[in-house]
């Protein structure tokens, strides 16, 4: 774990996590959606990736399909983290 | 504006290859008539003796099937495209030549008119050679494969060999 | 059920659609199609149903590849001419997607095994080429109450729609009875250009694909021709027949109608 967090975000927000580095387009966006259909409409996801493009081309395509992207950081010299609500009826 | 009639691939050899054929008339029936008198033997297929439509084919006004409408009374006008719908299947017919040789006891049997007979293929003898004791005869089967494989099978059941002919010797 | 990091790999595209995603590429792999006829229709239909990951694809067919089918049923190469036709679309599926569980079945299909062939399968799809498979299979969808996935082709021209047992027409309420064979085309007439089946049958795929996940309009309720020469699509409202005599207020065929005794009889017609 990082730890490199904003001051209100705790890990215990996150209903899941999920590490993809060394993932790239698209399958960084296919693995981050396969994640978001595990958890229910209102909870988040923490996505982290180390493919810089992705952190535009993810919050993108979430955006386009209805979940709400909440914050993209970056983590470390390397890695970015998505943060982003599933959307949906709740 | 004339009324346009969508010709479909089985009638186009009635109307000269063309898929779209432009006509006059107020009803369904008077139109299929004036096409009666432009390409002679449509109507036919299209309609049974008494006019009405057959039941494999399908007439529709625009986007609506005519039986749900007037059926062939149903009224039109200028601008309106008609559309005939026949029920296709798909699929090929085959040809297919085989060489029959018969053993001497069935050379005088008529087998290959039972088979035209039975089965529902058409037969044609591209060649023969017959006399007494030996019939050999290069034989062309026409239809759907089931039906040729059955064909085949009742030759075969009277003792008959039947070997296809790969390479077109006979054509 | 997880994923597998191949399944994740190859249905990407799938999975990235919001029509179908995880969860849609789940129902594919969970469900089970029916395809009667593995020729020309059936070739295209197959490979993408294949390809998309249907779970378990049925292929019905008695017939055994011949040279003058190649110009169409494209899933069967040179080598095959001489198989059975199932054994050569199986190895043809099995070469692109391994997840798909392929049965085979050399029957022709008639009145006393239709049931039982259609019984397990979600989805049925026609891809035959003779008027009384295709009256046989609308009827036992009808009873069975099973998605059906009509194509036809002739020369140029193809015909496709969807019949959905209670919630539309059936084959019947378009065309009651076959046409007698003197009306059918003479055989000098007919033939097919090779690609209209793959058109058709990548059409039936698409549908057959649709009733599985649940999305999108079906042509269920319209009839869609397409002319390959003229390159056209036209389509057609397609409504319930009232006097429909399988389907309709008063219907008249309570059961199948054997399959021998139903070709005599619209030989005779």
């Amino acid at each position: 774990m990082d730890g490199l967090f904003k001051e209100n975000d705790r890990t215990d927000n996150y209903a899941k996590e999920l590490n993809i580095k060394g993932e790239i387009c698209p399958f960084t966006f296919v693995r981050s959606k396969l994640a978001l259909e595990k958890i229910k409409p209102g909870e988040i996801l923490r996505i982290i990736v180390d493919y810089e493009p992705a952190i535009r081309n993810v919050p993108r395509s979430m955006t386009d399909q209805g979940h709400k992207v909440l914050s993209i950081n970056k983590i470390n010299d390397t890695d970015y983290e998505i943060i982003v609500e599933k959307g949906g009826k709740k | 504006m004339p009324i346009t009639v969508r010709i479909p691939t089985p009638l186009r050899t009635l109307t000269n290859g063309k898929s779209e054929v432009e006509t006059t008339g107020a009803t369904i029936i008077e139109i299929i008539d004036n096409l009666e008198n432009n390409y002679a033997g449509i109507k036919e297929r299209i309609c049974e003796q008494n006019s009405q439509i057959r039941r494999f084919v399908n007439v529709y006004l625009n986007d609506e099937d005519i039986r749900f409408l007037d059926n062939i009374n149903s009224s039109v006008k200028d601008g309106d495209t008609i559309s005939i719908i026949p029920a296709i299947a798909g699929g090929a017919f085959e040809r297919k030549k085989f060489y029959l040789n018969y053993p001497q006891e069935v050379i005088k049997e008529p087998i290959i008119y039972q088979v035209g007979k039975n089965f529902n293929v058409i037969t044609n003898i591209r060649s023969a050679s017959i006399s007494n004791d030996i019939g050999i005869i290069a034989l062309e089967l026409e239809g759907e494969p089931a039906e040729i494989e059955k064909a085949v099978k009742f030759f075969e059941s009277k003792g008959i060999t039947v070997e296809p002919i790969v390479l077109d010797v006979v054509e | 059920m997880e994923f597998t990091e191949e399944q994740i790999k190859r249905y990407a595209r799938h999975i990235i659609l919001p029509e179908v995603g995880g969860e849609g590429q789940e129902k594919l792999l969970s469900s089970k199609i029916l395809l009667i006829g593995a020729g020309g229709l059936g070739a295209p239909c197959g490979y993408y149903l294949g390809a998309a990951g249907i779970g378990t694809l049925g292929i019905v067919d008695f017939d055994i590849v011949d040279l003058s089918n190649l110009q169409r049923q494209i899933w069967h190469g040179t080598k095959d001419v001489g198989r059975y036709k199932v054994d050569s679309a199986k190895d043809s599926i099995e070469r692109i997607n391994p997840d798909v569980k392929v049965i085979t079945y050399k029957d022709k299909i008639d009145s006393a095994n239709i049931k039982e062939l259609i019984k397990d399968y979600d989805v049925i799809v026609d891809a035959t080429d003779n008027f009384p498979a295709r009256y046989l299979i609308n009827d036992a969808c009808h009873f069975m109450n099973k998605p059906l996935v009509y194509g036809s082709i002739f020369r140029f021209e193809g015909q496709v729609t969807v019949f959905l047992p209670d919630k539309g027409p059936c084959y019947r309420c378009l065309f009651s009875t076959p046409p007698p064979p003197g009306l059918v085309p003479s055989c000098q007439e007919a033939g097919v250009l090779g690609v209209l089946p793959g058109v058709i049958g990548a059409i039936q795929a698409n549908e057959a694909i649709k009733i599985t996940l649940g999305v999108g309009n079906t042509l269920n309720g319209r009839l869609l021709i397409y002319d390959a020469l003229d390159m056209k699509f036209t389509e057609m409202k397609l409504r319930k027949d009232k006097c429909c005599p399988l389907c309709g207020e008063n219907p008249n065929i309570l059961d199948l109608i054997d399959y021998e005794e139903f070709c005599e009889l619209y030989h005779h017609e």
